[in-house]
């Protein structure tokens, strides 16, 4: 049983390093803005979606009600960050269809800039990492990917340069968006000649740190002509999961040249929306590190395998590229909210309002969610 | 809980404390797994034993680590982490360290060797780059040489 949906509103606070606010102060902003840009009613909602982990206890469901003065309210939970930001619309979809709910927000945030620890602290909440990893030092994301990245260069032959593409392109969409949290130019030379965190990652390569939220807002078709912005259609999800603990993905994996999850969550949402990789016009992509956001050009078959590293290197997803990725700079040069802002940019394409970062004609965007071992995929259409 | 409480865990650092690399391998199908479960992820049987393999391996990969992430490491800036396979216990990778004086020799599937040296914790094992007819790279000798036991 499905019916039709759409993201009629978006929202999201200004991305910086330290926001001097509450959490909760910049989800509520996030909501209220996404609420004001459909032309809802705050007090009409009644239905709320986000991930499982961070927000359930940061923001809790009854908190965001009560400000939102929404009765009734139909509430859901998927994955940890990305994973469950990309698929809430699969169960605003299911609760939208079934009748459960009419109005359903997303909303997301993080304070990892603020926070102390940020988003390595968060990786404590894994028993065998602090009893395995931490003890010698493999104790942050950045040296996590740095394997994946030194393993994948050994197999496929990715160069260094190539991996300088992918930041240049991001930070040169950010420039257009002019948005971000970096608003400095980056040539290629300059990010050789930068310092390396974990070989062969550099700062460049690497997400930011962002306090920030974002929300957006959902309701069926019919209702959603209704509403004040044009509204952008849900055409397809994909959800998928591998079996290994969260300790164990960034090391066990029978590979760690594809990212776990990917292929399976693209066929899936492919098929619902019955569509494939050419039909892409533009993709945001869950760059938490450039050789992550590269592996899933090609694990969703925006590329094929191993071919990702010259596609970039030949400016297929700068601006004006053939597919272009991460159009607002992506986390790393835009912010990093674990990718409530892949999904508001890719609402922002589809109704042309991205400015100078617009893709020219933009009809359909695929937007990917990462939170190992899930991975969500949402195709998105004009 | 803290880690030392978590019981499929201590057994690793109990061995190494031994001077023995093990992991956890189901006596019912007799295949590794890592990180330690309760139950076998292959065929779900309960009985895990701690194996004993032989504490040398191929590097599946490695990074230097430039930047410190908790302060605790900021004296050991450049080090570098391994991701280290084991002939003995296909199917599993260890983290850990691998001490070498010259970080750009380092290569995939390169032959490194279990240092057991007095300490606790990861004090107590790190991995050095052996040479490939066996012999180890580091004057090291004086230091034990761990056998299956």
């Amino acid at each position: 049983m499905t019916r039709e949906i759409a993201i009629v509103g978006i929202g999201e606070t200004p991305p910086v390093r330290r926001s001097g606010r509450s959490l909760r102060a910049m989800v509520v902003d996030a909501v209220l803005a996404a609420l004001d840009d459909a032309g809802i009613c705050p007090k009409e909602v009644d239905g709320l979606v986000t991930d499982a982990v961070i927000m359930p206890t940061e923001v809790p469901y009854d908190y965001l009600a009560a400000q939102l003065g929404a009765s009734n309210c139909f509430a859901a939970s998927g994955s940890m960050g990305g994973a469950g930001i990309v698929c809430a619309p699969q169960l605003a979809q299911h609760a939208i269809a079934s009748g459960l709910a009419n109005v359903v927000v997303c909303y997301f945030g993080v304070d990892w800039g603020t926070r102390a620890g940020g988003p390595y602290a968060f990786h404590d909440l894994y028993p065998a990492k602090r009893a395995f990893e931490k003890p010698y030092g493999f104790n942050a994301q950045p040296i996590y990917f740095a394997l994946w990245a030194r393993r994948y260069m050994h197999d496929y032959g990715l160069t260094e340069r190539q991996l300088g593409a992918l930041a240049v392109s991001h930070r040169q969409h950010a420039l257009l968006n002019g948005r971000g949290q970096l608003r400095d130019s980056l040539t290629l030379d300059q990010y050789l000649n930068s310092r390396m965190i974990a070989d062969p990652l550099r700062a460049a390569d690497c997400c930011l740190i962002t306090d920030g939220a974002g929300a957006f807002v959902m309701t069926a078709m019919d209702r959603a002509r209704d509403c004040s912005k044009r509204p952008v259609k849900v055409l397809g999800t994909g959800f998928a999961s591998a079996p290994v603990t969260g300790d164990s993905v960034f090391t066990q994996g029978s590979c760690l040249t594809a990212m776990p999850g990917a292929a399976e969550a693209a066929r899936r949402a492919f098929a619902s929306a019955r569509l494939g990789p050419k039909d892409v016009d533009f993709a945001e992509i869950y760059d938490c590190f450039s050789i992550s956001c590269l592996l899933q050009l090609e694990d969703t078959g925006l590329c094929r395998k191993g071919e990702a590293g010259c596609f970039i290197q030949d400016g297929g997803i700068a601006p004006g590229g053939p597919l272009p990725v991460n159009t607002h700079g992506g986390f790393l040069a835009y912010s990093y909210r674990l990718g409530i802002e892949h999904v508001t940019e890719a609402v922002r394409q589809l109704r042309h309002e991205a400015g100078r970062a617009q893709v020219p004609d933009a009809e359909i965007g695929l937007v990917t969610g990462l939170s190992m071992p899930d991975f969500g995929v949402l195709l998105l259409g004009r | 809980m803290t880690d030392e409480q978590i019981p499929e865990f201590a057994p690793f650092w109990r061995n190494v404390a031994a001077r023995r690399l093990c992991f956890p391998r189901c006596e019912a199908c007799g295949r590794f797994h890592w990180y330690p479960l309760t139950r076998c992820p292959h065929c779900f049987a309960a009985d895990i034993e701690w194996c004993a393999v032989e504490p040398r391996g191929t590097l599946y990969s490695w990074t230097v680590v430039r930047h410190a992430f908790a302060a605790t490491f900021v004296d050991r800036l450049p080090y570098v982490v391994g991701l280290i396979e084991f002939p003995d216990a296909p199917g599993i990778r260890l983290v850990s360290e691998v001490r070498t004086a010259s970080t750009d020799a380092l290569w995939v599937s390169m032959p490194v060797r279990a240092r057991f040296v007095d300490g606790s914790g990861a004090g107590e094992l790190h991995f050095v780059p052996t040479t490939p007819n066996g012999r180890e790279s580091h004057e090291d000798s004086d230091l034990c040489d761990s056998s299956i036991q």
